[in-house]
């Protein structure tokens, strides 16, 4: 199973590439989504986990090792349902087939990420993500700014993988494998930790846009086309999540906590610098993503701060931010479709004239400013509640952001739906309608009840660290 | 069950009618309304009955919720809440009805129903929740409750404005009961009430002492937020701008959120953050008063004087005086739900009844209620001088503004007059506002807290108050007073404080938002471009140097594998 959920986006992108096929590329990239969700729920349903290993690079110890823990099935299940709305959502793109294909390679490369349990493989996997990403944002982005913008993002992600690259070929040469369990098993010395972990959390504080490294994160949400974006929060930000789970607090728990401090403070403001440069945006695309930028900080504090209840609540926190982020996006696109334009001031009273699409804007930025009852809620209270455990100071500061949240939140409400009505359109048709409906449904259901995710990831699959009390 | 139904039904009313939309026309939107929250107050009657039957307890575990201890879907009522549930509920119900004949735009009206019902649902859900996180919750689901009545006019920017920043100001109090949860949590490791209650062995400041204030002030910052005290009453004079039912929800169920959370947390808040509340809760009760006196119209006067009433409810909760605070609540819930419903109406004799009996409920003149609750609460503060006179203080400055009610100016554009099935929710709201007082004081209604013993020295004093407070204003209200006109300015604007905040604090915060947006993050990304452009320059160098030094780069690589291999071995 974990092989075949690599294998399923291959083929669709392979299909889409090819002639005629090409035609029902979006209900092939739909599909291979469903596909990866399902698979994903499968595995977790049966809790069977079947790993497959076999020696590939021997002399870096390096192999094919893939396994779908709960973990990874959980991540999976997010990254196949946001990437097959966003496949339904990418209606109308010039050269399908090169877009299609190239999207289904970027699923399948996330796939791959996160069912590797061989760090070369999860580092090939983990560039793997950028050629399409890159070249889909380079080529079908909006507005001038999308070169610079996909130059940008590479660039700041292959400086990070550079880094974890460098860790990668010295625990190679210092351990003989790159196998997880067999890294986890033989640890280095807690001492000589430190170098190694930072190094690791380079290429992961990038993607995840730790501050002050999130340079590259507000100008790809805004050039990406829409469902590209939508991968970048529940894709690529997700996939960064993990990996500090995976890779840095599993086999180098000593270092990151010594680091902890220091990441945990840097998280705490990025929280507050997020929500408040989110209050001065105009353009939707930004100021969701600097809402994303605040929530991803402050998933990065529960993961840095490392208790059993933080790791919980980030793993909610990160999977919600995905669902909710990404609903987010599209609700922003649909928007921008009625008014011509991302920018919050080219709209306003548009209540009148489209209640139903005001009405689920309004309970997705509910969502996005951590209302309970939404999952957000539900990921935010537990990440923070684990992090006030080590780190009080740092967690009541990023607590703060709440505050600014109600202001960008109900501030775009504000300027986009109430007022004087600078635009009309159509309501949202039948069609959107069914876009958001599963994603903002999802939501709902996992602020109610966070158990049915959150019941299904065992206490030792979350690397917490031993807090003395 | 039944205690399930009384969050549930308001709750799920909410859901009907949002998702029936406009499909549902104004009237049925408010039919459902009713229906909804007509049932919610039925199960409380229910549960009001189990308890004066001889329960003592009632709880009802739903499932679990978050995965942190104590943070279960789980409703809990004791007998002091049982009086609160009940009026919360009855005046809900009353307000929806009254809102079924209540004239208002068509346009949104299903909107504004299913605000309504979230107020209450969320309102309810506060009174009766278990865990502190549940009661997190129905703190923010009220805030957006709060946001969707007071921005409900969407074509009035102002109001939405308003509505943003009755949202922020609530967020603020959130955000600080949320660190206090935090806290606690860390401390006790349950959010659950009870627990918290029973770990802290029932004196929450002997084990700890000063660090379990900290906790408990945060607490109190979040009931300062929510009820509208100094220095965080701000958003309340705003919320007249909803329409007429949406108004008195807020200014008689909704702004008591916070003395309710006082009242169910005071168990566990550490004594001084009580007291601290307690004070907070007289310098607003009498300026607020002052405020009150110098508006000049009635619906603005009718926001001051709540937060000024409120004021009296927290100096009750702080000094733990229960019975007070709950009969206050009662009083000040039907009298200002009663003024509010017919604050717009036009010279109908009905609705004449109503302002003069809300008007007397309002002021503590015999044998209308407030007389008992005020002279509740003077009893029971005997030992404590100084709020005893700023509570003494405060009767009769009621008792001036009071009597303007009848004569003020209504507000410009307001609605049009009431049809007559709106006013019987009015009439039996005032006639409840009137008797409730001398049901409570006779003992025929137990409040389930026991009642202070009324001395009659007290009781004496709190009525000559009363009435002198308001005969003086009966007689003063026509004749210009004489003060200087900037005085009366300054006080009618709240004194300045609104205008205060949006100099220091809002502009600030936009200041600071405006730096950091177009320096930091522009400061940020070009660093990164200079690195990006060094990076380049050095590259090209490199491979200048390379067809110089044919094996430079080789060497290089070298380089940095030979120091990796060392470093590990070396190390």
């Amino acid at each position: 199973m974990p092989t075949a959920i690599v294998i399923v986006p291959l083929a669709a992108a392979v299909a889409c590439a090819l002639p005629y096929v090409s035609r029902a590329a979006r209900p092939i990239g739909v599909i291979a989504g469903l596909a990866v969700t399902v698979l994903a729920a499968l595995s977790l349903a049966l809790n069977g986990t079947v790993d497959m290993r076999t020696t590939w690079a021997t002399d870096l110890g390096a192999g094919y090792a893939v396994d779908l823990d709960a973990l990874s099935a959980t991540f999976l299940m997010l990254v196949g349902l946001v990437f097959a709305i966003g496949a339904a959502a990418s209606a109308r793109v010039a050269s399908r087939r090169e877009y299609f294909a190239l999207w289904d390679l970027l699923l399948a490369s996330l796939a791959g990420l996160f069912v590797a349990r061989d760090l070369l493989l999860f580092v090939i996997c983990w560039d793997a993500c950028l050629i399409p990403l890159v070249v889909v944002i380079w080529q079908w982005g909006s507005g001038r700014e999308r070169r610079s913008a996909a130059t940008r993002l590479l660039v700041y992600e292959l400086g990070g993988s550079a880094l974890l690259l460098v860790a990668i070929l010295s625990l190679a040469v210092a351990r003989g494998t790159l196998d997880f369990d067999g890294l986890a098993a033989r640890r280095v010395p807690p001492s000589g930790q430190l170098l190694p972990a930072l190094l690791a959390l380079g290429a992961f504080a990038v993607r995840l846009g730790l501050f002050p490294l999130h340079g590259w994160l507000p100008r790809a949400y805004a050039a990406a086309p829409v469902p590209v974006a939508m991968a970048l929060c529940g894709g690529l930000a997700a996939s960064a999540a993990y990996g500090i789970v995976r890779v840095d607090l599993t086999l180098f728990p000593q270092g990151m906590s010594a680091a902890a401090p220091v990441l945990v403070a840097l998280a705490a403001v990025g929280v507050l610098y997020g929500a408040v440069v989110a209050t001065r945006q105009d353009d939707l695309r930004r100021l969701i993503a600097f809402a994303n930028l605040s929530q991803l900080n402050l998933v990065a504090l529960a993961l840095f701060a490392a208790t059993a209840t933080s790791l919980r609540g980030a793993v909610l926190a990160s999977i919600s931010n995905g669902l909710v982020i990404a609903t987010a996006l599209l609700l922003a696109a649909m928007l921008a479709r009625r008014t011509s334009s991302f920018a919050l001031s080219r709209a306003g009273g548009l209540v009148a004239s489209t209640p139903i699409l005001a009405a689920l804007f309004g309970a997705t930025t509910l969502a996005m400013i951590g209302l309970p009852g939404t999952s957000a809620f539900a990921g935010d209270v537990v990440a923070l509640a684990g992090s006030y455990e080590r780190f009080p100071a740092a967690t009541a500061t990023a607590a703060l952001g709440l505050i600014a949240a109600a202001a960008y939140g109900l501030g775009a409400m504000r300027r986009a739906f109430q007022g004087p009505p600078l635009a009309t359109g159509m309501d949202l048709r039948r069609r959107e309608r069914a876009l958001v409906a599963p994603l903002l449904t999802l939501i709902v259901l996992l602020g109610i009840a966070p158990g049915l995710l959150s019941d299904r990831i065992p206490d030792d699959a979350l690397p917490a660290l031993e807090v003395g009390r | 069950m039944t205690l399930l139904l009384v969050v549930a039904m308001p709750l799920a009313t909410s859901l009907v009618i949002t998702f029936l939309g406009r499909r549902l026309g104004r009237r049925s939107a408010g039919a459902v309304l009713s229906f909804g929250l007509a049932l919610a107050f039925g199960a409380a009657l229910a549960i009001a009955q189990a308890f004066a039957a001889g329960r003592t307890s009632l709880d009802a575990p739903i499932g679990p919720w978050l995965p942190l201890r104590g943070a279960d879907l789980q409703l809990v009522v004791s007998p002091p809440i049982v009086p609160l549930l009940v009026t919360l509920s009855a005046v809900s119900a009353l307000i929806a009805l009254a809102g079924i004949g209540a004239p208002a735009d068509d346009e949104g009206a299903s909107r504004f129903a299913g605000a309504l019902a979230l107020c209450t649902g969320a309102l309810l859900l506060v009174v009766i929740a278990s865990d502190l996180l549940l009661l997190f919750a129905g703190w923010e689901l009220l805030a957006v409750g709060t946001y969707l009545l007071v921005a409900h006019r969407h074509d009035r920017p102002a109001d939405a404005a308003a509505g943003v920043k009755a949202s922020v100001i609530a967020r603020i109090g959130d955000t600080a009961l949320l660190v206090a949860i935090l806290s606690l949590f860390a401390t006790y490791r349950t959010t659950d009430i009870v627990e918290i209650f029973q770990r802290s062995g029932g004196q929450p400041s002997a084990p700890h002492g000063t660090a379990a204030l900290a906790p408990s002030l945060l607490v109190v910052v979040g009931a300062l937020a929510r009820s509208a005290q100094v220095p965080l009453h701000v958003w309340l004079p705003d919320v007249t701008r909803a329409p007429a039912t949406g108004s008195a929800l807020l200014q008689s169920a909704v702004v008591a959120s916070g003395v309710v959370v006082l009242l169910r947390l005071a168990p566990i808040l550490h004594p001084d953050a009580l007291a601290s509340a307690a004070a907070i809760g007289a310098v607003t009760a009498l300026a607020a008063a002052i405020v009150a006196l110098a508006q000049r119209e009635r619906r603005a006067l009718l926001a001051w004087s709540t937060i000024s009433q409120v004021g009296l409810m927290f100096v009750a909760a702080g000094t733990g005086a229960a019975f007070a605070a709950a009969f206050l609540l009662i009083t000040h819930a039907a009298a200002k739900a009663a003024l509010t419903l017919c604050g717009e109406a036009r010279g109908s004799r009905v609705a004449a009844f109503a302002i003069a009996s809300g008007t007397l409920a309002l002021t503590a003149v015999p044998p209308a209620a407030g007389y008992f609750s005020a002279a509740a609460l003077a009893a029971s503060l005997v030992d404590r001088p100084l709020l005893l006179a700023a509570v003494l203080a405060a009767i009769p400055l009621t008792g001036l503004y009071a009597a303007r009610i009848p004569s003020l100016s209504r507000a410009t554009g307001a609605d049009a007059s009431a049809s007559p099935l709106g006013l019987v929710p009015v009439i039996v709201l005032a006639v409840i506002a009137l008797s409730v007082g001398g049901l409570v004081a006779t003992g025929a209604v137990s409040l389930g807290t026991p009642a202070p013993d009324v001395s009659a020295v007290a009781g004496l004093a709190c009525a000559a108050l009363a009435f002198a407070g308001l005969v003086a204003g009966l007689a003063l209200r026509a004749r210009p007073l004489g003060l200087p006109r900037r005085w009366v300015e300054y006080a009618r604007s709240g004194f300045g404080l609104d205008a205060l905040y949006r100099m220091s604090l809002v502009a600030a915060f936009n200041g600071a938002a405006r730096i950091l947006d177009a320096g930091t993050e522009r400061l940020l990304e070009e660093a990164a471009d200079r690195v990006g452009r060094l990076v380049v320059r050095v590259a090209a160098l490199v491979n200048g140097a390379h067809g110089r030094y044919a094996r430079a780069s080789e060497v290089v690589v070298l380089a940095a594998a030979v120091g990796l291999v060392l470093y590990w071995t070396v190390r």
